[in-house]
Formats: structure tokens, sequence, C-alpha cells
């Protein structure tokens, strides 16, 4: 009966170890497609069309403040954006 | 109105329950994990404010979270769009936590909490600043908030009115004083968003050779506003915080725990004084757009106390309040306040006026705590007893750890879970840190005094604003003084001071004093009560740990004294510990 227990558990954890490794591999082609197919290619468009998504070269200005005119609605606080 | 508040997932997760606009418990996960730091989902914390109000989740009427994860998303996924290929790993390590917890708020709450109502998601640098002024004494009051980043805000400016906060403008993403400062403390050879108060120390020990050369590094304009020079940054793209271009200008970065230089110690030098000019700058500008002579400043830029202490010196403000956790956890108390005000537009009843909202521990549960360990322990008979025999072993140089009353909301100890000993022995430091703290030698020692007393030992500002009372100014110390409190008295001649009311904290209050009628100085050495590396200590078990794991002579819980000596020093090895 001891044997049979300890088999099982054996057997539980090494699919266990199977299972993650198979999660990893399957998070490791995604990502690699997300970033490559999905990031990569926008960005590459977007460099050519002269699109920037950070504010990273800078001119410089009288003032870096950017004013905040609108105030948020009541309603904006129940969203995650 | 039950509302709790959280902030998780980034670094210092926390969580405080308020009700009906008054707190009732605020603590950082990291003091029930035993994890320094821990950002992991507050379930601990939110446990304990929950059994702290004697309520379940049902009857918490919203949870507030302190910023908006989609908008921080977006910010990450426009570094990615902007950085490719450059970005690469940085995408791979930490997207999949995105998708795992931190765009699932909403699920986590249901699975972890069972929590199915409102979920109110308050911007981060609205969390900051509400968490300043909605619980400062203010009924109006200029807002200044810097940090690393929120969403895409990393300082704003603002200005409250009541029940109203308004920001007014805004610099984003990638310019950040927050990451500047984080970017020296990474070159000095220290950790991000853990060791920046450890550059503020070293700047005492260095001279500002290089302000000039920093200069080229950030845009600086006449109202403070700036832009930083990114060809000298990597942290918007890399797993570093600076660039090769950096090292070129400042040369090689420090390792972490080699030797420190006198380069090192100026280059700590220049970004404090760097950080000083554009931060005057910044609240003369602020004070000129809001004609408004009290500050609430919050963000983690507010924790650097050496600034802190010249702000009234440099700048038109003559009133200022920092709420004690300034940092990315104390948005979970901004979330949460700014709900109740802003939100569902509930007057304004609460100031916070001291650090005690964690959780404590009766004198029965320690007595059983101890009876129940076979710890050999004395319980003095009275206040008076206890006062006199405590104030005896620490003008006798013996370290004292300190567990009373409710533990402290935020990063420093402030008499609830503090290390006590003598500021007139001139060898304490180098006792404390051979027998207790193991940390490296040019960090400062904190002075706590008696809040009357502060101006005869400190040269502060007339009124002593009550971020002191959290640690968070750093003034001179009298020169006829520093001598004779050489163990709290920087290089520079200053001290990271604490002031302490009796109304606050009467027993912490008391033992200053008793400590004064013996040495004829009312200040005590107050240090965290933690093993370097580990959290400050929340329980009993973990204060007698960090006792038995030390070279803490006693421990004293309530009236309960332990003597290290008087019971067996098996238990834990410090060193083991000692890590950061």
């Amino acid at each position: 009966m001891g044997m049979v227990k300890e088999f099982l558990k054996s057997l539980r954890e090494g699919m266990k170890q199977f299972a993650d490794m198979v999660a990893d591999s399957v998070n490791l082609l995604l990502l690699l497609a997300v970033y490559f197919v999905g990031i990569g290619l926008v960005s590459i468009v977007a460099k050519l069309s002269g699109k920037h998504f950070l504010d990273i070269g800078r001119q410089s200005r009288q003032s870096y403040w950017q004013k905040i005119e609108k105030r948020p609605e009541r309603n904006s606080f129940y969203r995650m954006f | 109105m039950y509302i709790l508040g959280i902030s998780c997932f980034y670094h210092d997760s926390g969580a405080c329950l308020i009700k009906d606009g008054q707190l009732v418990a605020a603590a950082l996960e990291e003091r029930f994990s035993r994890k320094k730091h821990d950002f992991s989902f507050p379930h601990a914390a939110i446990a304990f404010c929950l059994e702290e109000a004697g309520i379940d989740i049902s009857a918490v009427d919203h949870v507030a979270f302190y910023e908006k994860p989609v908008l921080k998303f977006d910010r990450i996924l426009s570094q990615h769009l902007e950085m490719f290929p450059r970005s690469f790993l940085p995408f791979f390590l930490a997207l999949p936590s995105w998708f795992n917890e931190k765009l699932r708020l909403r699920h986590i709450l249901r699975k972890k909490i069972g929590y199915r109502k409102n979920v109110l998601y308050i911007p981060h640098h609205l969390s900051h600043a509400a968490s300043a002024f909605y619980v400062s004494p203010f009924e109006e009051a200029a807002v200044l908030t810097l940090d690393g980043a929120g969403e895409w805000q990393t300082s704003t400016l603002g200005i409250g009115r009541g029940q109203q906060l308004q920001q007014l403008a805004e610099i984003n993403f990638p310019h950040s004083l927050g990451l500047l400062y984080s970017a020296v403390t990474a070159y000095l050879g220290f950790k991000v968003n853990n060791d920046e108060y450890k550059v503020m120390g070293l700047a005492g020990y260095g001279k500002p050779r290089y302000l000039e050369k920093l200069r080229k590094v950030i845009d600086v304009k006449d109202d403070g506003s700036f832009a930083l020079n990114l060809e000298y940054f990597s942290f918007h793209y890399g797993m570093r915080m600076f660039s090769k271009k950096f090292e070129e200008e400042f040369g090689p970065a420090r390792k972490p725990e080699t030797e420190i230089s006198q380069d090192h110690q100026d280059m700590a030098a220049s970004m404090q004084v760097l950080l000083e000019e554009i931060i005057f700058k910044i609240c003369r500008h602020l004070y000129e757009i809001t004609k408004v002579d009290k500050l609430c400043f919050a963000g983690g830029v507010a924790l650097n106390s050496l600034l802190n202490g010249k702000l009234f010196k440099h700048t038109p403000f003559k009133e200022i309040y920092i709420q004690p956790e300034a940092g990315d956890g104390g948005g979970c108390l901004g979330a949460a306040f700014y709900a109740y005000h802003a939100v569902f537009d509930q007057p304004r009843s609460f100031v916070m006026e001291h650090a005690y909202w964690g959780p404590q521990y009766t004198r029965a549960e320690m007595k059983q705590f101890l009876d129940d360990s076979g710890i050999k322990y004395k319980e003095y008979a009275d206040e008076n007893s206890l006062l006199a025999g405590v104030a005896k072993l620490i003008k006798d140089s013996f370290v004292i750890g300190w567990l009373q009353g409710r533990m402290e909301w935020g990063p420093r100890a402030l008499g609830a879970r503090s290390i006590l000993s003598n500021p007139t022995n001139p060898k304490m430091q180098e006792i404390l840190n051979v027998k207790v703290k193991h940390r490296e030698p040019f960090r400062p020692f904190a002075p706590a005094v008696t809040a009357e007393k502060a101006n005869e030992y400190f040269q502060g500002d007339e009124v002593v604003p009550m971020p002191a009372d959290f640690m968070l100014m750093v003034y001179p110390v009298r020169p006829d003084h520093r001598d004779k409190i050489p163990a709290v008295t920087h290089v520079d001649g200053t001290g990271r001071l604490q002031t302490v009311r009796r109304k606050q904290n009467p027993r912490y209050y008391d033992m200053i004093k008793a400590f004064g009628e013996l040495s004829g100085y009312p200040i005590l050495i107050n240090t965290s009560f933690n093993i370097r590396g580990e959290p400050i200590v929340c329980t009993p078990r973990d204060a007698y740990r960090c006792m038995m794991g030390t070279g803490i002579d006693y421990l004293l819980m309530d009236k309960f004294l332990i003597a290290r000596a008087d019971n067996p020093n098996d238990m834990w090895d410090s060193e083991q510990y000692a890590h950061d």
C-alpha cells in the first residue's frame, strides 16, 4: 500500500513538472509571437511613419509642465483606464 | 461606510480600512509575510484591517485601488513599442505578471477575499496627493507629488480645498526625478526601490563635485520642470537604470558590497544637491500658481528627509504635511480617502496625527506567548518602576528592543517597534552595528526627542512641523551639543530626528524623559527593530526571535522585560538573515 502511495505521489509530482514545462513552453512561444509579430510590426510601422510612443527626444521648451485642464469624471473611477 | 484601500503589485503592498472617513487600520503586507518590500496581494494586511474593525468582507462597501492598471499597462506597452527590440528581456520577465494578476484585480479580489462589489481605481499620483492632503490638518494646501512613475505621471502639482483635490500640472514618464535618484542609487551599487536612503546618508560624507556634470543628464527650467536626457539612462527599455554613456561620463559603476570611495560619496552628495535645487524650484513655482503657503508632499521622493528639512528655508511655504507612508505603500490610504471625500462627496473629519495604525497585542497575549515558549522574563509592577528600570539599562548602554502598542504605519520605527539605546555614548553607533544592525557604517542612527525640547538640541524650523513626528525631517544638531550626543550626530552635523509628543505615545515619551533625567539629554537613539534585510518586527514572536538572533540585550513588551542572557541563545543566527 505504501509503495502504491509513494508511486502515485511521484507520478503526481512528475505530471505537475511536465505540465509546468508545457505551460512555460507555450508561454514562451506566445510571448515570442506577441513580441516579434505584435509589438515588432507595430513598432516598425510606427517608426517608419514617425510616430513616437514615448517622449524620449525632447526639444528644449520654456517649461516642461503640462497643464491638466480636465477634471476626471466621477464614473471614470470605476474604470481600470 | 467602509472603504478598503489597497496598493500592491509594484513594491510595498499595503491595505487600510476607513469607516465614515475615519482611519481604522493600516499596515504594510511585508510585516506579516516577513518579506521585505513584499509587493504581492496584501492578503494578511487586509485580514488584519477587517479584524481590527470587527467586520468581514461583506461589510466593506467599496474597495479603492491605488492606480489604474490598464493605463499603466498602456505605458508599459508604449515603452516596448518605442524601444523594440531593445526591450526584449523586460518584456519576457514582466508581461506574464500583467496577465496573471495586475490586470485581473477584480478576479483576485473575488477569489482571495470574496469581494464582489464595486472597485474604484484612483490614479496613482492622485492617490499619492490624496494620501497627504485628506489626512493633513490643512483646509487648503498646495500639493506636490514626486515619485518614480505611476501610470504615466511622475510629478504633479495640485491644490486641495476642503473635499476638493485638483491636479494642475504634470510631468510624465520617462522624465522622472524619482527614477533619476534611483539610477544614481543603482550606479552607487545599491538596490533600487530599497536603498535610496543610503544615498541620502552617504551624501553627508561627500562634496558635490559632480554637480555640473550631473546637470548634463537633466534639463531643468526656472519653474522646476525638467526633462531627462535619456541617452544617459536605460530604465525605459533595459534591466539597468543607467546607460553606458552614464558610466563614460561618471566612471564605472560601483559593484555592490565593494568599498565605497570618496568619488562615490561625492556622487551621492551631487545627486542630493541637484535634487534639492530642482525641488526648491518646483516648490517656488507651486507657491506662485497656488498662493497657498501650506504644502502637502507625497510620493517616494517625499521620504527624502534631508531635503524636507530645508524646504522652509528655501521656499515660501510656512507649513508642511507629509504622511508617514509617503511612498507607494501609502497609496492605499490616498485611494480610500479620495473615494470617500472626492468621489462620494463626504466631508473631511480626520487628521493623521500619529502613525500607530497597525496590530497590537494585549498583555494576556504576550504573557501567553512568553509562558508557552518557556521564556524567562520579569514583569514590572508599575509604570514608574518600568521607566526607571529601563532608563537605567539604556544609560548603561544596553540595547533595548521595544515593542509597545500598535505597530507603525510606514517605513520608520517610531516607538512602537523600535530599538532604543544611549545617544550620549560615542561608541554606541559601533555597538549597535556590531550587535544588531550589521549595516554600513556610514548610515546614521536617528534621535528621538521630546517635541518641546527639539529646538534646544536641533536647529530646526521655529515651529517643528508634524512630519518630524514621523522622522521625515533632517535638521542640524546645535554645535554645542554635537559632541554630547555623538551617536545620533551624522558626519555633516545633522540628525534625522523624531519629535515625540505625549498624546501620541505616552510610554515612549515618558521613557525619553526618564532617560533625560538620568543623562541630562531627553533624547534616545531610535532605530528600526529588525535585522538588516528583514522587515521591522510585528508580533511578540518576531521581536523575541530578532532579539535572540542578534545582540539586543533586553526586550520590553508591555511591562515584560526579557533578558537575552537569561534565555537559551540557540534559536537563530542573525548573520544568516543579514542581507539586503
